[in-house]
């Protein structure tokens, strides 16, 4: 019962408006007014304090800002002429730079909105100028994008890790295949579509123009090598990592592309910083509601609830994909991990899932949650650049939403996927 | 007003640059020293607090440029006057909220005042802690001072998602012009 006048209060607050940070802060306090009374309320403003405090969260900002620098840095358009040398030979080969850019470009700025701005403004314009329809231009880019947060490192999968107490490191590793094979599948179907609609090829496939290419994108390239190499290879841990990301991106943006000035240092860190209090403040005050829920032990009543119904992990998987497609739908990725995860992690751990093949599935299907409207920001990003319909858009973009949906599906059902690479290397 | 708004963003700025900046350094410093043998005691605890420091200064940075999320697609739908009242109701909560971190944090203070940092027992946990009040009244403070222009855009049913995006598309192709420029 707890759990639904939550639930109510919650969606209430957020349909009115109310920042979702608040709104997870307002329904935490009134949950302790109206259960224990006010003394309760010290204890809320102390973990408002220790839940911005968790040590595996420090890889956020850094990696938000590393993200802002490549951003500002001329990085994307060194990847889009590299990843165009590379495979725009191919039909519809526009579409396949998009996908590859995406695959290097992964979402690591923690707006979505950034990065699908860098590399689409860039990428749709000139597809719409080689005949693509412009509905086609955004739904790639929307899609392709999506994919980009199962590919490490991702800030959803840092978010999760510090959430559930789940190794980040592992989780990274697990993103890795279902990351590649989205991409790859994303490729099939883009091929297909553009052989159908008679799409164009881009320049032949020339050998030193690829060496060009990718001397000139090289230090780019290596961003990712150096950042996931260390990460994986255990010198560094993620934390370490996303400084090591940042001090990479501004030598590169700097001293080696001198496309780094004081000025775009200033505005990449002022969009490192907001995006930091945006994220941040909703992971400080779920605290909040995470320690009204623990003591009114909704998550292990609700757990114990389900598993009188059903203690079969693939039925409670997809009853908990159902959700968080639901959830995806109407809320911001972070805020989507930030409120379930601490209510469904006993369920989870009490039929027996894997925290990190979870942590997979839930990533995923944010992706997917990217692509639905109304809230939809990645997808919104695309079609306002590409000047496009929104549900016009999502009509061309269902074929790319089914990939995504399928490897949400093969990762679900198939652990060994996600989980292969992990329990390969350990 | 205006000259105060402008004022205390620019020191809010500024204090997340430098907090942004010292984090960074921070995890530098001690990722350098762990592999010269000596990591600093202090690394774990520091490093901690300017997190939180960093996660309340750069929300009433965020709160200053009204980006925190939202989902304004069913207040906008609303008639004027309704839209309006919504809007005023989600502002009292706001201010609400963080008037009860201010109220109960202050009165925190004083018993974190007898509890230090374990590597450094020269800051006291009253000093750290100090961030929530402190930045709960700036987050009210900045709250009072967008509110009409909030007031005004929500009046005209503007998004301010799509506002934002305009803004990062904007910003992404000058970023690209520029790019090309210094590049032929």
């Amino acid at each position: 019962m707890i759990l639904l006048w939550t639930a109510i209060a919650l969606i209430g607050l957020i349909f009115l408006n109310v920042p979702i940070a608040v709104a997870v802060g307002v329904v935490a306090i009134s949950g302790f007014l109206l259960t224990t009374g006010s003394s309760q309320l010290y204890d809320v403003v102390i973990v408002l304090y220790t839940g911005a405090t968790s040590f595996p969260l420090i890889a956020i900002p850094l990696f938000i800002l590393a993200g802002s620098l490549m951003n500002t840095s001329g990085i994307s358009i060194r990847l889009i002429n590299f990843v165009s040398a590379l495979i725009g030979f191919v039909r519809g080969g526009l579409g396949m730079v998009n996908i590859g850019v995406s695959m290097f470009f992964a979402e690591i700025s923690g707006s979505a909105v950034a990065d699908v701005a860098a590399t689409g403004t860039v990428l749709i314009p000139e597809m719409k100028r080689r005949g693509y329809s412009r509905t086609f231009a955004a739904a790639i880019t929307s899609s392709s994008a999506s994919l980009a947060i199962i590919i490490p490192p991702s800030i959803p999968m840092i978010l999760y890790g510090a959430i559930a107490e789940t190794s980040v490191l592992k989780l990274f590793l697990a993103g890795v295949v279902p990351g590649v094979l989205g991409g790859l599948l994303l490729m099939v179907v883009t091929y297909i579509l553009a052989v159908r609609y008679d799409l164009p090829r881009e320049e032949g496939f020339d050998l030193k123009r690829v060496g060009r290419a990718f001397l000139d994108a090289f230090w780019a390239l290596t961003l990712p090598v150096i950042i996931l190499g260390g990460i994986f290879s255990g010198l560094v841990t993620a934390t370490e990592g996303a400084a090591l990301a940042v001090v990479t991106a501004l030598f590169i943006g700097t001293f080696i592309y001198r496309d780094m000035n004081l000025e775009r240092l200033h505005k990449a860190m002022l969009e490192g910083i907001s995006q930091t209090g945006i994220v941040m403040l909703l992971v400080a005050s779920s605290a909040a509601l995470g320690l009204f829920l623990t003591q009114t032990q909704v998550p292990q009543q609700l757990a114990r609830s389900i598993l009188l119904m059903t203690d079969n992990p693939w039925i409670v998987l997809a009853l908990l994909n159902v959700l968080l497609f639901v959830l995806g739908m109407f809320l911001h990725g972070a805020a989507a991990i930030i409120l379930v995860v601490p209510i469904v992690m006993p369920l989870v751990t009490a039929v027996g899932i894997d925290p990190v093949h979870f942590g997979i599935v839930l990533t995923l299907n944010l992706a997917i949650g990217q692509q639905t409207p109304p809230v939809a920001s990645v997808l919104i990003t695309s079609c306002s650049i590409a000047k496009a319909g929104i549900w016009e858009t999502t009509r061309t973009n269902l074929p790319f939403i089914a990939v995504l949906a399928f490897i949400l599906l093969l990762v679900t059902y198939v652990p060994s996927v996600s989980l292969g690479l992990v329990n390969l290397l350990e | 007003m205006w000259w105060f708004h402008r004022a205390l963003k620019t020191v809010v700025e500024w204090i997340c640059l430098a907090i942004l900046v010292g984090l960074t350094g921070v995890v530098v410093y001690a990722t350098t020293f762990r592999y010269l043998g000596a990591s600093p005691s202090w690394y774990d605890e520091v490093a901690q607090i300017l997190l939180a420091w960093l996660t309340y200064f750069s929300a009433v940075y965020a709160m200053f440029n009204r980006q925190h999320m939202g989902f304004a697609g069913l207040m906008l739908s609303l008639p004027i006057t309704l839209r309006l009242f919504v809007l005023v109701l989600s502002e009292v909560l706001v201010i609400s909220f963080f008037g009860v971190a201010v109220w109960f944090g202050t009165k925190l203070l004083p018993f974190a005042q007898y509890d230090t940092l374990l590597s450094l027992p020269w800051i006291t946990m009253a000093m750290v802690q100090s961030v929530i009040p402190l930045t709960a009244a700036l987050m009210i403070v900045a709250s009072c001072l967008t509110f009409p222009k909030i007031y005004a855009e929500t009046r005209a049913g503007v998004d301010r998602e799509h506002l934002e995006i305009d803004q990062a598309i904007a910003t992404a192709e000058a970023e690209h012009g520029s790019a090309e420029r210094g590049r032929s």
